[in-house]
């Protein structure tokens, strides 16, 4: 569904319009606390504190509705109230869009990522900062969101520009009715003039990288490159990178089940935990054989996951260049570097 | 419907098919309909889930057995649990052995070890219906004679005239009066019409690969070629990731696959 209405909200009735949204909605929104940017709860007494980051949090929208640890035996229950995430990036709204393929695709449908993604409520905002690992464009994405959202904010001057992207956030509107006006052609000029700019600036942090003509190509034929190990050398297998991105789905079933020994004595409990492909024994099968035994094989699966292997098998890109997994390597392990260095002209 | 939660099913009898496998007979609280060859998840409540392929025949409704192998944390703890205690399984999972693609054609089984499980289910599945196939072989190897699983079922196998079986051990003992040698010996037994057969593997990793190598060289086509794949998994059903083999999910596209689907992913045989 396509809705292209974009309006023009006031700094301060925008202000009203969040206060209003606290009466239904659990929101979330980042606060500067003393480590950086967070996401936290908001209540009257801190919306005032809410910012809006000139790019994305090291926090994704994942966290939100696929959470690290959650039990899935209990039949799902409904979060009390729906819930709104202010802030979010262009970057998480299409790892969102990987996420949604794995977990409501194909025949069975993960009943509790469903009931998450369905109460959760989305409002993003352009990037007129984007980081020094950003490199969203170098993979088809830019800086501001143009799909995936229910709102999506631009800050310009002493007002915001709200584009609805759902009936959902256009509801949100009309219900608590915010003071706004049609956006006008100047103002529109304005935001297109700070969103080249902020296109401008990732083309210049990126220069030095290049993935080749196609992106599906990337990491093709390039099984056997030395490059792997080469970029292994540093790699301490912490799985920081898979732990930070937005689009990696790996989990863990563990079971917590009471044991009995009659029928009506034994229930089942459930619980999954976050996984990651770095980690040694994730492929490892019962006798110890296990087929990414050495670092550099689990490396180059992570790259082939998102980059072929998802591509041909769900058709997506597992990996949205959000840089999060550079900003958290340990070993320094650009993955930008990585799939420049796979490159031949180089 | 959440497919993380299991059914309960009480073990309705332990048979003990040699000192580290055991097959467990299971009553399931609902009914548990399979394609032979699909898995299931099972867990011992308390210590945690694995999958198995049921061994039991798809024809059976409201018992599935499994033949269990002890090898580590699960299958130990599984291994102690009696008669009317009470485990939960998930599924079934994945794709089955076609079947209705074999009708009319030679059928040739090789097994090795545990791997005689899935493949009990898929020749009672076959011989459920055995007028459908032209002809059925089956070829088993195990390192002793000890280590033959489903013993008394084998000596009725063996009067079957609608079934061919031949047997191996890598190291015989006095009694035993068939073949000596690894599984593959038992290929140059017998000729098939490679035009009209196909062949169905499942076994530890190293007999799986020596198997269809050998299939190979004897002309077998890999699209004829069917098998059991066996990779780390968590959920069974395709969201958690673990068991990727290149770009498949071998809980959801497998773990049956012809070879020629994959015999280009290069951590196959790993
Ligand atoms: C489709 C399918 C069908 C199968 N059918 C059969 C069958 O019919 N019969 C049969 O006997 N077997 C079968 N197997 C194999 C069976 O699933 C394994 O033997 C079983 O999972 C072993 O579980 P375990 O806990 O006893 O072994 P363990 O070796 O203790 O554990 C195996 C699992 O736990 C994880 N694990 C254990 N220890 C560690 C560690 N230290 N660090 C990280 N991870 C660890 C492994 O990664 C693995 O997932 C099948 C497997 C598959 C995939
Ligand atoms: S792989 Fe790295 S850059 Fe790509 S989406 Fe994940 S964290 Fe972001
Ligand atoms: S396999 Fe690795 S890279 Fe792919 S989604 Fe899972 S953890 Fe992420
Ligand atoms: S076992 Fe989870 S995806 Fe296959």
């Amino acid at each position: 569904m396509v809705i292209k209405d974009i309006y023009y909200i006031e700094k301060e009735n925008w202000q009203k319009f969040l206060e209003s949204l606290l009466r239904e909605y659990e929101l979330v929104a980042p606060l500067e606390e003393p480590g950086g940017f967070e996401y936290r709860s908001i209540t009257l007494e801190n919306l005032e504190r809410i910012v809006y980051p000139g790019v994305r949090l090291a926090q994704s929208a994942k966290f939100f509705i696929y959470p690290p640890q959650e039990t899935v035996s209990q039949e799902e229950s409904l979060p009390q109230k729906k819930k709104v995430i202010l802030g979010v990036k262009a970057c998480d709204l299409k790892a969102l869009v990987a996420l949604d393929e794995i977990f409501l695709g194909g025949d069975l449908v993960d009943p509790f990522y469903k009931t998450w993604r369905e109460n959760t409520i989305l409002i993003s905002s352009d990037c007129p900062q984007p980081g020094e690992t950003c490199f969203c464009n170098l993979l088809g994405g830019s800086p501001f969101a143009e799909s995936g959202f229910d709102l999506n904010l631009s800050f310009i001057g002493d007002g915001v520009l709200v584009d609805v992207g759902s009936e959902k956030g256009k509801e949100m509107l009309e219900k608590h009715n915010v003071s706004r006006q049609p956006a006008e052609e100047a103002r529109l000029r304005i935001r297109d003039a700070d969103r080249k700019q902020s296109v401008e600036k990732l083309k210049e942090t990126n220069k030095e990288f290049s993935f080749g003509e196609n992106i599906a190509d990337v990491v093709k034929g390039h099984y056997e490159s030395p490059v792997w190990q080469k970029f292994a050398e540093t790699c301490v297998g912490c799985c920081a990178c898979t732990n930070i991105c937005p689009s990696c789905h790996c989990f863990l079933l563990t079971d917590l089940s009471t044991p009995g020994s009659k029928l009506s004595s034994v229930e089942f409990k459930k619980l999954r935990y976050w996984d990651s492909c770095q980690s040694t024994g994730y492929t490892r099968v019962a006798g110890g054989a296990n087929p990414r035994k050495k670092l550099a094989d689990r490396l180059k699966n992570r790259y082939y996951c998102k980059f072929e292997y998802k591509p041909s098998s769900f058709n997506i890109l597992a990996c949205t260049g959000c840089g999060r997994c550079v900003d958290a390597c340990q070993g320094k392990i650009d993955i930008r570097e990585v799939l420049s260095a796979l490159q031949p002209t180089r | 419907m959440n497919p993380y939660l299991p059914v309960k099913a009480q073990i309705e009898e332990v048979i003990e098919e040699t000192s580290n496998i055991k097959t467990f007979v299971l009553k399931p609280e609902e009914g548990f309909s399979f394609a032979t060859g699909q898995f299931l998840e099972l867990t011992v409540p308390g210590v945690g889930e694995a999958p198995f392929t049921p061994s039991s025949s798809p024809h059976e409704k409201d018992k599935v057995d499994v033949t269990i192998m002890k090898v580590g944390g699960v299958t130990s703890e599984l291994h102690q649990m009696k008669k009317k205690e009470v485990v939960g399984i998930r599924g079934p999972y994945g794709k089955g052995y076609p079947l209705d693609k074999m009708y009319g054609k030679e059928v040739l089984i090789l097994g090795g070890g545990v791997g005689m499980a899935p493949l009990r289910s898929f020749l009672l599945g076959l011989l459920g219906e055995a007028d459908k196939f032209k002809r059925i072989i089956l070829c088993y190897g195990v390192k002793t004679p000890e280590d033959i699983v489903y013993k008394s079922e084998f000596r009725k196998w063996m009067k079957n005239k609608k079934l061919e079986v031949y047997r191996t051990v890598d190291k015989a003992d006095k009694g035993w009066k068939e073949t000596e040698g690894v599984v593959t010996v038992l290929l140059d037994k017998f000729e098939v019409d490679l035009e009209n057969s196909v062949a169905v593997v499942c076994g530890p990793p190293i007999m799986m690969k020596f198997g269809t190598f050998k299939l190979i060289e004897l002309g077998h086509k890999p699209e004829n070629i069917y098998l059991s794949m066996e990779k780390n998994m968590s959920c069974g059903v395709g969201k958690c990731g673990h068991c990727a083999l290149g770009r498949f999910f071998v809980c959801k596209d497998g773990p049956v696959f012809t070879y020629d689907m994959i015999k280009d992913i290069p951590e196959i045989w790993d």
